[in-house]
């Protein structure tokens, strides 16, 4: 039975790894279709769709500073109360 | 004594999923932050190796992701859950708040506001969060980065390309927390009194019968026992690393907070004594995983 896992779930990954590797060539972002290019939006909309895209990426950004912030904060507080239970739990195992 | 905690399949997932994601950190951040971590594009060879292996790892954490993620489903379908304390996949409401409790519980104590320590299963609940959250950053570092690798196949950035940004802002500002958490994962398993220097649990699979009564007291009975001989440590040393740790995730919480906003070229920081040093150690300490990792490992296999 887990030979049998082993291969699904092999013959998954390498379905799941197959757009990628086939396209291994653009790995490197010099040769690879990198960035699409603002040129290559009609003139009369780019304009339009600059200014939205603008106001988007100032969303996310914001959101994101402040997730971080608050996230830092949080594994600091959790870190140094983990780092003291294990100091705990040490004096109890030792006993 | 000892039990046996993880199974070969663990181990590798941790292996491989870990290496993949502490190199992938190591070839992303200098992208993120050239300023400061500019010297690591000169450990690779140039900014076009590094972003050449930001794509290799990323296609081993890919398969890890596939090929581990449907493993561990199967095998749960087909073996059921074994020793392990998770039940119906975590999804139950029941089982959350078990979790939750145990959180709650578990601070509770370490703060000496409660007199027992709650009793735990084979993971407690800041595993059994990690073991949920690191595959769904996994997955959102994996779709947003493919976006970002193949942009002209996604209709919503060639229609607009000022979203590519907001792709790119997810993945950097996950990529930060996945930095926060290794840093913090490795301090709290490894760096803590009675592990330093290491905690060999992840690369033998076995933990000693002695400290799991102590931290896993509800798993015991359950576990299968394992030959092998369990390693004291009491190294004052590890008071030293921990401390170094602490004052890097510190000093990395303060990063988001000199992060400005510059519009489509995302969250920027400008040259910054104590953002260097904390990417720098950061960054430094990542290395020294990723090699200690890779020993432990090989070590793992002979033991
Ligand atoms: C643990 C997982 C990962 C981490 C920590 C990570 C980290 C990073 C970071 C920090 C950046 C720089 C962002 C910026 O420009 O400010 C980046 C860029 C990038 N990442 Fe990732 N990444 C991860 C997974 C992936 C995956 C799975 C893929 C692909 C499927 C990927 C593809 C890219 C691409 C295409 C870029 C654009 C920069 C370049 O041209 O090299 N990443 N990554
Ligand atoms: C990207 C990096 C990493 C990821 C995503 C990761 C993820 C995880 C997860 C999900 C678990 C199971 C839950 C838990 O015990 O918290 C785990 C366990 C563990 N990890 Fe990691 N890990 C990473 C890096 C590391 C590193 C660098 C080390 C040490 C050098 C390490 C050592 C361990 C150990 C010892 C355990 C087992 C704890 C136990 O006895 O239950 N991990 N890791």
């Amino acid at each position: 039975m887990s030979r049998a896992i082993v291969a699904v779930a092999f013959v998954v990954a390498l379905i799941a790894l197959y757009p990628y590797v086939s396209n291994i060539s653009t790995a490197s972002s010099l040769k690879g279709s990198y960035v699409f290019k603002w040129s290559e939006i009609p003139i009369e909309k780019r304009g339009t769709l600059y200014e939205e895209s603008l106001k988007t990426v100032t969303k996310f950004n914001n959101a994101v500073k402040v997730l971080l912030e608050i996230a830092g904060i949080f594994v600091v507080i959790l870190t140094v109360i983990e780092y003291y239970k294990y100091y705990k739990i040490h004096k109890e195992e030792v006993e | 004594m000892m039990l046996k905690r993880f199974s070969w399949h663990q181990r590798l997932a941790h292996f491989v999923g870990s290496v993949s994601g502490m190199m992938l950190l190591i070839t992303g951040l200098p992208i993120m932050f050239p300023e400061h971590l500019g010297w690591v594009f000169g450990i690779f060879g140039g900014s076009t190796v590094t972003m050449f292996l930001h794509r290799v790892f990323a296609v081993i954490l890919i398969f890890s992701f596939a090929y581990f993620g449907t493993y561990f489903v199967l095998e749960r379908i087909v073996r059921g859950r074994g020793d392990s304390n998770i039940k119906n996949f975590g999804l139950s409401a029941e089982f959350i708040s078990e979790v939750v409790a145990g959180a709650v519980r578990d601070i509770l104590w370490t703060l000496g506001l409660r007199r027992e320590r709650p009793k735990f299963g084979k993971y407690d609940w800041i595993m059994v969060s990690d073991i949920y959250l690191l595959p769904v950053l996994a997955f959102i570092e994996i779709i947003t980065g493919t976006i970002m690798w193949f942009p002209r196949s996604f209709d919503f950035v060639t229609s607009n390309p000022g979203l590519f940004f907001v792709v790119r802002t997810i993945h950097a500002g996950v990529a930060f927390f996945l930095l926060l958490f290794v840093l913090a994962h490795a301090g709290i398993l490894h760096l803590t009194p009675g592990n330093f220097p290491i905690n060999m649990s992840i690369f033998s699979g076995k933990i000693s019968r002695r400290k799991a009564e102590v931290e896993h007291e509800k798993w015991v009975e359950v576990a299968e026992e394992v030959e092998g001989e369990e390693k004291k440590s009491s190294s004052k040393l590890c008071y030293v690393f921990g401390a170094i740790t602490i004052v890097n995730l510190i000093a990395l919480a303060y990063v988001p907070f000199a992060m400005r906003n510059e519009w489509l070229a995302g969250l920027r920081v400008s040259g910054d004594g104590i953002v260097t040093f904390a990417l720098g150690l950061g960054v430094v300490t990542l290395i020294v995983y990723v090699i200690a990792s890779v020993i432990a490992f090989v070590k793992g296999i002979k033991s």
